[in-house]
Parts: C-alpha cells; sequence; structure tokens
C-alpha cells in the first residue's frame, strides 16, 4: 500500500505541483522566479534609486549636501544601500537574524547583488569580505547574516568571498542599543585582521558586505582595518541604511 | 537542473518535448523496428538511472518522451499502409458494413457521416477492417441516418483529393488527421440500406438531449437567428448563413462562434449558482459539474476544444477536491499531452494551437499588460489586456494558416465579448427551462434574440474597419520562431519591476538585435549559397501558370491560369510576397486572369506582354492595375533578352502578320547553363515554323507543350528542333476540348520525349543546377 501511496502522491505533485511560495509572508506566489519573496512583500521596501548622497549612499531630503559625511571622515572609496531602513525591512532582516529564519537571506541577498551589479563594476573588485560577528555571537546565533548575504552578493558579481581575514574582536554590546555617539566609541578598535591571512587582501580592492548602515561607524572602522592592512580600497554595499539627519 | 517535482509546470516541458517527438516523427522516416528498440534501451536506461538517483534521470526521461512522440506518429503511419486499413480497398467495388459514429449537415443539400467500417467484402473476401474512418457525403434528399445505425454500403472508395499545388490545402492529410482515411461520394454509391442499429445507449440519450435542445430553440426564435445560437450553444456552425460566417471569419471573430472553455466556464457558474441557492453542499455541485461538462462534451459532439476546455475544468475541480495549489499552465499542457496521445496529428490543426497558445499567452501577458494599462478603468484594462494579449500570440499562427490578420478584434472583443457571454447565458438557461415549459423558453430567447440582432449590428458596423485587416504571405519558421522570442523579451522589458535595477533592459535588446541579425543571415545566407532553378507548373485546372524561383531568389511568373484566387493562393501560401518579373504570354482568360489578384495584392516590379490586338475587358483591367499601382511593363513585339545572373530569358514574337490571336502569345526561352525550358504559350504552328526559319536555337530539355496539347501547335517540325525530354502539358481534368490530343501525344513520344500533365499530376515541381534536372516530389 505504501508504495501505491507514493506514486499517488507522486502523481498528485505533478498535476499539482506544491511550489514554494513567498518566503516571508508564505501565501503570495513569487513574481520572479529569482528572488523568492511576492510581489507584496517586495514592494512594501523601500527602495532607494536617486537621491543619494554619492559618499555614504544615504538618502539625502531638502539638504544640499549630507551632514554625516561633512562629521565623519569616512575611510571607505563609497557606500550604497538598496533602501531605506523602514518597518517592512526591519522586519525582514529581524526574522532573519532573531527568528531563526536565516533562509532569508537568499532573497535578501539576492536583491543586494542587483543594486551591487548596478553600481560596482565587477572588474574594479578583487574580494568580497562580510562584516565578522564575534566568536561567541556567532556560536549563540549559529550564523553571520553578513556572510550569507555576501555569499548571494559573490554568485551574482562573481567574486570570492573572503571570511577569514577579517575578525572582530570582543563582544560588543549591540550597536542598535546605542546612541549614534556612543556606537563609534562602541566599535573602535574592536576589528583586527588575521596576520597570516593579511596577504590575501594586499593591494586588492575589498567590497564590504552588511545588513544595516547606521551611521557608518562599523564599516568605517572596518575599513580603516583592512586599509591598514594593505588593502588598496574599500567599497561598501548594505541591505538597509537610514535617512540623512535620522 | 530542477526536478520534475520542483517545477511549478512539470508537464509543460514534458509537453514540449512530446511535441517535439511528433514533428520529428512526421519529418524522419525510421524503421519501426528502430524505434521500438532504442524506446526500449531508453526506457531501461532510465529505470536504471533512476534507481541510481542520478541527475541524469530527466534528461533520459524527456528522451523517453521525444521517443514516444515519434514512435506514435509512426506507428500511425504503419496502421495507415496496414493490410487492415481501409486504404487498402480504395478504387473497387466493394461492400462495406459499418457503423455511423456522427452526422452532420453540412450546407443546405448535403449530409457528412462519419463511418467506422467493421468488414469490407471484396470478391467474396470478408475481411475485418481495423484502421481508418470513412467520411460519407449524402444529397439530402436520401433517408437521413443517424449516430449508432448500421450500414451496408454497395459502392467505390475513394481516397479524398490532395493539394494540387505545393502548400495548398490537402483533403486527404487534413481528414487523415483526423483518423479518416477514405471518402465514399454520391457518384460511388450503388446501394445503401439500414441494416440495424446499434450504439451506446447512453451516448444515444444524451444525442437525444441535442435534439430536444435544438427543437426547443427551434420553436422560440427566428431564422436565422435560431442557427446563430444553436452555433454558439451547440457549436453547430454549418447552418448559419454563409454570410454571417464570412464577416465573423474576415473581422478576425472566428473564435466566437468556437466552443472554448467560455462556455465550460459559463455552464459552472450557472450550476454553481442553482447550488448555492439550493444550499447544496460543495461535493454535489462538484459531482454535478463532472457530470455536466461530461455531457456537454458529447452533445456537442465531442469537438477538441470542448474536450480540451472540459477536461481544463475537471482537472481545476478534482484539485480543488484534494485540496491542491492549481496552476492552469501545467494543467493545460497535461490536457494537451492527454489529447496527443489519442491523436498526436492534433499537434497540426490551427484550433489546437490557437487554443492552447492563446490561453498560455494570456494567462503569461496579461498581468504585464494589465499594469501598463492601468491608467483605464480597471474592467476595461483587463478585457483589452486580455484581448490584447490573445492577439498577439495568435498572430503569427493567424498568418501561417490564413495568410490574414485582423486589430479589429483588440477592440472587437470588448465591444462583442458581453453580448456573446449574455447570449450564451440566456440561451443555456433557456433551453433547461425550455424543457419544463416552452414559455420560459420563449421568454429567454427573445431576450437572446434581440441581443443577437445588437451582436450582429456591432458586426455590420466593424465591417467598415476593413482598412484594419492585413494579408500577409505564409512566413518562414525562422520568422515565427524570433517573433514569439522578441515576444518573450518585449515581455520581460515591459514588466514593471518593484525591484530597481532589476530587468536588465539594455541587454534584452542588444540581445534582440542580435537575435535579429542572426536570423536574418541564415535567411540570407540560405539564398547565397543556393544554385537551385526552381520550376513549377501549377495544376489550375485548364490553362496555362508557371513559377520560377531563382537561384538568386527572384520570383518569376509566366501566366496565372483562368481561376481568380489559385495563383495568387499560391503565392500566400509559400511566402512569396515579391515578384520581380511577371511574363503574360497572351490575353487569353486562361493565361491572365489569374495574374489580376496578383497584381493587385503583391508586389510586382515588372511585367512584360505582346501588344493586346483585342481592347477587351480583361485587358482594360490589367492596364487599370498596371496604371493606379505604377508598375513598370514593356510590350515585345519582335525579341528581347534579358539576363538574371547566370540564366538569360530569351523572349520571341511572331514577325508575321496575326490573324489567329493565339500566335500572339509570347515564346521565352530560359537557359541555365547546360538546362533549357521553353514555353511557348498558345503559339500555333505558323510561328513554330517562324521560329525555325529564323534559325533561333530552339533545342530545350523541357518543354511546356504549346495550347495546353492542341493538335494546333506542336507542329513535327519544330518538336525536331526543340527535342524536349520532358514535355509538360498544362490541361485540365476532363477539359471541354479533349485536350490534349492523341496525335501531339504520338508526336512528343515518337521524338522520345517523356510527357506530364497537370490532370494527372497536379503541380509539377522541377529543379536545376544549371547541368541536370530532376523532378521535385511535392
Amino acid at each position: 500500500m505504501g508504495v501505491l501511496n507514493n506514486i499517488w502522491n507522486g502523481f498528485l505533485g505533478l498535476v499539482y505541483p506544491e511550489v514554494e511560495g513567498c518566503l516571508y509572508c508564505e501565501v503570495d506566489e513569487l513574481v520572479t522566479d529569482e528572488v523568492q519573496l511576492c510581489e507584496d512583500c517586495l514592494s512594501r521596501i523601500n527602495y532607494i534609486t536617486d537621491n543619494y548622497c554619492e559618499k555614504c549612499g544615504r538618502l539625502i531630503i531638502d539638504e544640499e549636501e549630507c551632514k554625516n559625511c561633512e562629521e565623519y571622515n569616512y575611510q571607505f572609496n563609497k557606500a550604497r544601500a538598496v533602501a531605506t531602513y523602514n518597518q517592512a525591512l526591519s522586519d525582514y532582516i529581524y526574522d532573519m537574524k532573531y527568528q531563526g529564519r536565516q533562509a532569508l537571506a537568499k532573497p535578501l541577498g539576492q536583491i543586494l547583488g542587483i543594486y551591487g551589479l548596478e553600481f560596482y563594476k565587477r572588474e574594479d573588485l578583487d574580494v568580497i569580505i562580510p562584516v565578522p560577528l564575534a566568536k561567541e555571537k556567532l556560536k549563540t546565533r549559529g550564523f553571520n547574516q553578513a556572510y550569507l548575504l555576501a555569499r548571494e552578493v559573490s554568485k551574482k558579481l562573481d567574486l570570492p568571498i573572503n571570511d577569514q581575514v577579517l575578525k572582530r574582536a570582543v563582544n560588543t554590546v549591540s550597536q542598535s542599543k546605542l546612541s549614534p555617539l556612543k556606537r563609534k566609541e562602541n566599535v573602535s578598535n574592536i576589528f583586527y585582521c588575521e596576520p597570516e591571512y593579511v596577504k590575501e587582501i594586499k593591494g586588492k580592492y575589498v567590497l564590504l558586505i552588511d545588513d544595516i548602515y547606521t551611521t557608518g561607524a562599523t564599516v568605517n572602522e572596518c575599513s580603516k582595518v583592512l586599509l591598514r592592512a594593505g588593502a588598496r580600497d574599500v567599497s561598501v554595499l548594505t541591505l538597509a541604511t537610514g535617512e540623512q539627519g535620522q | 537542473m530542477k526536478k520534475f517535482s520542483e517545477m511549478k509546470t512539470p508537464f509543460l516541458v514534458i509537453l514540449l518535448f512530446l511535441g517535439l517527438g511528433i514533428i520529428l516523427g512526421t519529418k524522419i522516416n525510421l524503421y519501426w523496428e528502430v524505434i521500438l528498440i532504442s524506446l526500449i534501451l531508453t526506457l531501461i536506461s532510465t529505470i536504471i538511472l533512476w534507481y541510481y538517483e542520478s541527475q541524469l534521470t530527466k534528461v533520459i526521461v524527456l528522451i523517453l518522451i521525444l521517443l514516444l512522440g515519434i514512435m506514435q506518429v509512426e506507428a500511425l503511419e504503419v496502421e495507415y499502409k496496414s493490410s487492415s486499413s481501409i486504404t487498402n480497398f480504395v478504387r473497387q467495388e466493394v461492400t462495406i458494413q459499418g457503423q455511423v459514429l456522427s452526422s452532420s449537415q453540412s450546407g443546405a443539400k448535403e449530409y457528412e457521416y462519419i463511418l467506422e467500417p467493421n468488414f469490407v467484402k471484396l470478391d467474396n473476401n470478408i475481411n475485418k477492417i481495423k484502421y481508418g474512418k470513412i467520411l460519407l457525403k449524402l444529397r439530402s434528399n436520401r433517408q437521413e441516418y443517424k449516430y449508432g445505425d448500421r450500414l451496408k454500403i454497395k459502392c467505390q472508395i475513394t481516397l479524398p483529393p490532395t493539394n494540387r499545388n505545393p502548400g495548398g490545402f490537402s483533403y486527404r492529410s487534413y481528414l487523415k488527421n483526423k483518423q479518416v482515411y477514405a471518402l465514399i461520394t454520391e457518384a460511388g454509391i450503388r446501394e445503401i440500406k439500414l441494416k440495424g442499429e446499434g450504439g451506446n445507449q447512453l451516448v444515444k440519450m444524451i444525442l437525444r438531449l441535442r435534439e430536444n435542445a435544438s427543437r426547443i430553440i427551434n420553436q422560440t426564435i427566428d431564422r436565422p437567428y435560431d442557427f446563430l445560437l444553436r452555433g454558439f450553444l451547440l457549436g453547430d456552425k454549418e447552418q448559419i448563413p454563409l454570410k454571417i460566417q464570412e464577416n465573423f471569419k474576415n473581422l478576425g471573430l472566428n473564435h466566437l462562434l468556437v466552443i472554448s472553455g467560455f462556455h465550460i466556464g459559463l455552464l459552472i457558474l450557472i450550476l454553481n449558482s442553482f447550488a448555492q441557492g439550493l444550499r447544496l453542499p460543495k461535493w454535489i455541485a462538484n459531482i454535478g459539474g463532472l457530470l455536466l461538462i461530461s455531457i456537454y462534451i458529447i452533445i456537442t459532439k465531442g469537438q477538441a476544444s470542448v474536450v480540451r476546455a472540459g477536461l481544463v475544468v475537471l482537472l481545476y475541480i478534482l484539485g480543488s477536491t484534494f485540496n491542491r495549489k492549481i496552476n492552469i499552465c501545467n494543467l493545460l499542457s497535461l490536457v494537451a499531452i492527454m489529447m496527443l496521445m489519442i491523436n498526436p496529428y492534433y499537434l497540426f490543426q490551427p484550433g489546437f494551437q490557437l487554443s492552447f497558445l492563446i490561453t498560455y499567452g494570456i494567462i503569461y501577458l496579461m498581468p504585464v499588460l494589465k499594469r501598463r494599462l492601468s491608467f483605464i478603468p480597471n474592467i476595461i484594462a483587463t478585457s483589452l489586456a486580455v484581448s490584447l494579449a490573445a492577439q498577439l500570440v495568435a498572430f503569427p499562427i493567424l498568418v501561417y494558416y490564413f495568410n490574414q490578420v485582423s486589430l479589429i478584434p483588440i477592440l472587437g472583443n470588448i465591444l462583442v465579448m458581453p453580448l456573446v457571454s449574455l447570449i450564451i447565458f440566456c440561451g443555456f438557461i433557456a433551453v433547461l427551462l425550455g424543457h419544463l415549459h416552452l414559455v420560459f423558453a420563449q421568454l429567454l430567447n427573445n431576450i437572446s434574440m434581440l441581443l443577437i440582432i445588437i451582436l450582429l449590428g456591432v458586426i455590420d458596423s466593424l465591417k467598415n474597419l476593413s482598412f484594419l485587416t492585413f494579408k500577409l504571405v505564409k512566413p518562414h519558421y525562422l520568422l515565427i520562431a524570433l517573433y514569439y522570442f522578441l515576444l518573450y523579451q518585449f515581455k520581460e522589458i515591459i514588466t514593471y519591476n518593484i525591484i530597481p535595477y532589476y530587468s536588465r533592459c539594455k541587454e534584452r535588446i542588444t540581445i534582440s538585435i542580435m537575435v535579429i541579425l542572426l536570423v536574418l543571415l541564415l535567411l540570407h545566407g540560405h539564398s547565397i549559397l543556393n544554385e537551385e532553378l526552381k520550376l513549377i507548373f501549377l495544376d489550375v485546372g485548364q490553362g496555362d501558370a508557371a513559377y520560377l524561383s531563382l537561384p538568386t531568389g527572384e520570383d518569376i511568373l509566366i501566366d496565372g491560369g483562368f481561376n481568380e484566387d489559385e495563383m495568387a493562393n499560391f503565392l500566400y501560401r509559400n511566402g512569396i510576397g515579391d515578384i520581380e518579373l511577371m511574363i503574360i504570354s497572351h490575353f487569353h482568360q486562361d493565361h491572365v486572369k489569374g495574374l489580376l489578384k496578383v497584381l493587385q495584392e503583391f508586389d510586382v516590379r515588372v511585367v512584360l506582354f505582346p501588344e493586346p490586338k483585342v481592347k477587351n475587358r480583361l485587358v482594360r483591367n490589367v492596364f487599370k492595375v498596371l496604371k493606379s499601382k505604377q508598375i513598370d511593363y514593356y510590350m515585345i513585339n519582335d525579341f528581347r533578352k534579358l539576363n538574371v545572373g547566370e540564366i538569360n530569358f530569351n523572349i520571341y514574337h511572331y514577325s508575321g502578320a496575326i490573324i489567329e490571336s493565339n500566335n500572339n502569345s509570347l515564346l521565352v526561352k530560359i537557359d541555365y547553363g547546360d538546362f533549357q525550358v521553353l514555353f511557348t504559350g498558345d503559339a500555333g504552328r505558323e510561328v513554330e515554323k517562324n521560329l525555325v526559319k529564323r534559325g533561333i536555337k530552339l533545342n530545350s530539355e523541357i518543354l511546356k507543350v504549346g495550347h495546353h496539347g492542341s493538335n494546333s501547335s506542336s507542329s513535327q517540325l519544330f518538336l525536331a528542333q526543340v527535342k524536349p525530354k520532358l514535355a509538360v502539358i498544362s490541361v485540365g481534368k476532363n477539359n471541354q476540348y479533349n485536350l490534349p490530343d492523341l496525335q501531339v501525344k504520338d508526336r512528343l513520344y515518337k521524338i522520345g520525349s517523356d510527357i506530364l500533365m497537370t490532370k494527372n499530376k497536379h503541380a509539377i515541381v522541377i529543379k536545376s543546377n544549371g547541368r541536370y534536372y530532376w523532378l521535385e516530389k511535392k
């Protein structure tokens, strides 16, 4: 009977295939085969397409220049982000990071890759580096969301990933719980380059990947360390960013 | 690669491979045993690969399906020729015992029956027939037969006629595709006897329902509107007045007269609202739906379109009972596969192709188009998007099969569809209630009649837009493929992208342009490598018509026959749009009349003809078209030489006084290396003598025999000079002049020439590479 049942189920599956739907809402059908999110979930993201700062990629509203960039002296070449950090995108990222739905990293990473293709040329880059997590945190969470995102970007841009060279020393307080000023302090001097892998980034053009860009403190610290270790140039690509002045 | 179980539409892939197999099956001729062995080998390897869970399993399964497609076609071919096929008994006096499978009235004076033969008696031997049905055509003054009747017929069976000219309609293949292999016409019948009654009782009961429905419609609606309503509800297209049918066809609204998923959908809708009104549980409604569909399929005599739509809805209902997600594309493909398993030749029926392609097209294109049309009210945007999607997808098929497309349906559908749905809706309910009492039917059918009158009014006013209908020649396969590729790219380009920078518009446009260039290169590269001269003597009945295609690609016509459409249709069906040179041998109807339409509807560069001696209406018409379309023409009174590439045209005209109008014919000699053809029009002996006297080199491999083989031409003196290897006589079957003349045939045989006649061979196709020539199959 088991065999018959199997055949019957297989047949049903062919006639009425159970195709996976949207990875977030799990209900609606997909619009494209490439990105596994439905039309609704995709359109709730507030994409940045113009009015962004040429340097840090944040949305600029009613201003001539980007204030953050004036205050900071960013070490990276330029940063770009997919969207502003609105409710929808924060839900997706939250679910991905804290609700154990790391499968969401795939569609989000794919969108990140689409942006990567638009703003960076493959020929101008050598290696992709995700912003690392501290060892303890990696253990408790089980994965580094920046690495998962970077993996999709690396597929799209056809570049190698290096997650060995850049390391985070101590387990800091989560950035999101701090005020802007404290954030800079919080991350200063906590990143370092693993000496045995340093030669792999010597003279290289690096694309740094992270999920959220708020003040730019994290990626700026990473850039500093990478440049000090001999990287030629660092660019940044993140999923979410704030609006200028937020 | 995705597994079957992970795909959204696994059956679409299977359908593609099955279809490919069927196409291959008709193109190649493999031995039946070869296919069977490779099929078994593939099957074994499939099982082995499957057992080891190899990645290759899917590939080998698809190959298996491809082979199945090939085998299906080959199996039918074997059946067609087998000893128990009805085709073995054609052109002989036989007695047939068979059963009527279906009957229909075709036109006012003829009935058509599909007969399933059981036994054929030939010379006292009784043979059992397993393969092939027979089409029986009877005059309406005979007794009428119905489904299930067992008949005994003494008659002569014939094979249906084939196409007369390349690309023309072949009744034989048309019927063969419906598994009808033979024909019995009134002329072949000695005696018909009704021997008894058989058939399925259930089918008979349902067919009685059909008769009832017909009767109710007849009694409650006036002529000719009852025919239309019967067409809409029962698919009885035949009796709708021809003029109305023509209107639907010319406006590209023919699909309204075909029963489709639309009807089935309406039926189910009516049923479900009844069920809801009576608060019946869902499963009863579902079972009712399945029953209703099955009955409707039989009532409409199993038309392919109804079967298709019915099966899809059936699968839909089953899916929702099992609580499964439903993908219409996948279900549609499964239904197509099922139908192709029953009869692989469905694949080549335009109706089959159109119905499936249009449904796929609407599913695929409609959402995108609708979004782009979102500036207009939703209902209109939806119907416009559906209509546009359907038209975009159907376009190449319509041009390929009917050489005509119309832009009218894009808007026309929106005007007409609501009317038609209301008519069908009222009609269905009227017929249902009519079974209770005719008054209900009368009431509703008054509304239907009014709606039909309005519908016909709308159709009549749409006729004013006939400038939106275009005639096009049959496109090359590559162009059709290109069209669908570009349609795909177009859809991707106009798709509204939620994710910015996602559509790679520029890349798509670049790819499209590259593919266009590639296709153009392939189409033209073919003509660069070509060194064949193609010559076709068309079968235009009693008359002359020839077509030449030069190795350099020019298309040339020499005369066009008597029938007004035949030459033009030949050009349409073979994708010939431009005529570089047209030669009119002389102004007799059986040579010129068919060229008028060509002059009107095609691009003709240059026309050559002798100076007409009489100015009759035909001559005036020709000149009128030449002037209005500003076509270059030259009248030839003596001798003219033309060179096109390696090919020489020598055109002669009689230099003496012309008394007999046939002698005003141009003679055309074509030289291509060692190969020559001579066309002499209708020129008589006097002209022939004159040519010989002038010392012109007449020696030709092929001679188009003068004046359809009449004794007034082809003198011994002339033939001795021409010495043709092959003489072609362009002559009609049973012509009133009894041509060709036996003496002419004698003279030709005496100089050792072969003779081919268009009345027996239909079109004669000859090819030459400038060194030798060969006859080609059509």
